[in-house]
């Protein structure tokens, strides 16, 4: 008889709990009535966080060089922040500090580089000489902001330097077409002709510069 | 047998209070379903509950911050301003809600507001983590990047 009526009372007990702890019943949820309070913000923002945006504040007040400090005290404590990274390595470009630019970015994963930063990165290359390197990069930038003519005409201009003047003349194809009336650019295609030994095209090319 | 008695009357009880809570509590019953709506990030049903409660001045501390709060979420941040501020209007020098409402009026681009609310706060409270943090990202986006500086160095505990 104990024991049918224990059987008894365990179900019993669970279905008492349950309706006690259901919506509709003044005991329940409690517990739970704090969970909207609003957060504050900002008291649980980390001193690395604050940290960096102190950086990107100095960058933008033009204190490079306290910035690069933060940002190096920055990734010291972080290390695993690859935008930390490439901010860093913009400031050192504003700086003139092109190599140190470089080895930063070089130290970031290229799938974690923004479009901006492929750029820089063609770019530092390419004032390197180190061509081979910035003519991927350049591809890459290029396929994702065909319209940025000003990249284009540094990726002509290394092609042909590199003597690439067919693919170079391609670029400044691309140039021209959406630029029809830049001289500038016109007389540099012309030069590139030149230099491929095709005198009739660049005598009519600077023929219309002269226009 | 008297054990089984009082087991079905304790379940009885248990059902008839339920019942009776449903019944009488219908604005308490909103509420909570308001509340688990919002944990399920629901703003947008949120809001015609927690605005009809607060007409009705029910719990108004709890339901105007909701409501704004859903306000805000829901990204409807003058509807936010007016729910948090007739919450400061009830509960004044409430430094959680002066927070919120500093954050509105920045999030919103009133950034010159923004950092006057977040200096008052830090007047009444200097150690405000919260607060020293809005009033440098208000300064920041007010281009006022030297002040902002100084307020991020006081943060990370640096002298200038």
């Amino acid at each position: 008889m104990n024991r049918s009526l224990a059987y008894l009372a365990v179900p019993c007990i669970i279905t008492i709990l349950v309706f006690l702890a259901a919506p509709g019943c003044p005991f329940a949820g409690e517990a739970s009535r704090r969970s909207d309070t609003l957060p504050t913000a900002g008291q649980e923002i980390p001193d690395w966080m604050a940290r960096w945006e102190l950086a990107r504040v100095l960058s933008y007040a033009g204190r490079h060089e306290e910035s690069v400090t933060e940002y190096r005290k920055l990734l010291k404590e972080r290390p695993d922040l690859p935008k930390a990274r490439i901010e860093l390595a913009k400031v050192l470009f504003w700086q003139k500090k092109a190599g140190e630019a470089l080895a930063v970015l070089e130290g970031v994963d290229a799938r974690q580089l923004d479009v901006d930063s492929v750029l820089l990165m063609a770019d530092l290359y390419r004032d390197r000489k180190s061509y081979d390197r910035a003519a991927p990069l350049y591809r890459e930038y290029l396929g994702k902001r065909p319209g940025d003519n000003p990249a284009r005409l540094r990726f002509a201009e290394m092609l042909s330097w590199e003597k690439q003047y067919d693919q170079s003349l391609a670029e400044y194809r691309k140039i021209l077409a959406a630029l029809p009336g830049d001289v500038q650019v016109r007389r540099k295609y012309a030069m590139v002709l030149m230099w491929s030994k095709r005198y009739g095209e660049a005598a009519a090319e600077l023929r219309r510069t002269l226009k | 047998m008297k054990v089984l008695y009082f087991i079905i009357s304790i379940i009885i009880l248990a059902l008839a209070t339920t019942a009776s809570y449903r019944y009488l509590k219908q604005d308490w019953l909103l509420y909570r379903t308001a509340e688990d709506l919002s944990r399920r990030g629901a703003w947008q049903q949120v809001i015609p509950i927690c605005d009809a409660l607060a007409g009705k001045g029910f719990r108004p501390t709890d339901t105007l911050r909701l409501l704004g709060k859903s306000y805000a979420e829901a990204g409807d941040l003058t509807m936010a301003i007016e729910a948090f501020g007739k919450l400061a209007t009830i509960n004044p020098g409430d430094a959680g809600v002066e927070l919120e409402l500093a954050g509105l009026y920045d999030r919103q681009g009133d950034h010159a507001r923004a950092a006057d609310m977040y200096r008052t706060l830090l007047a009444k409270e200097p150690g405000n983590r919260a607060a020293a943090l809005g009033l440098a990202r208000a300064l920041t986006a007010l281009r006022r990047y030297d002040e902002a500086i100084l307020r991020y160095r006081a943060i990370l505990g640096e002298k200038p």
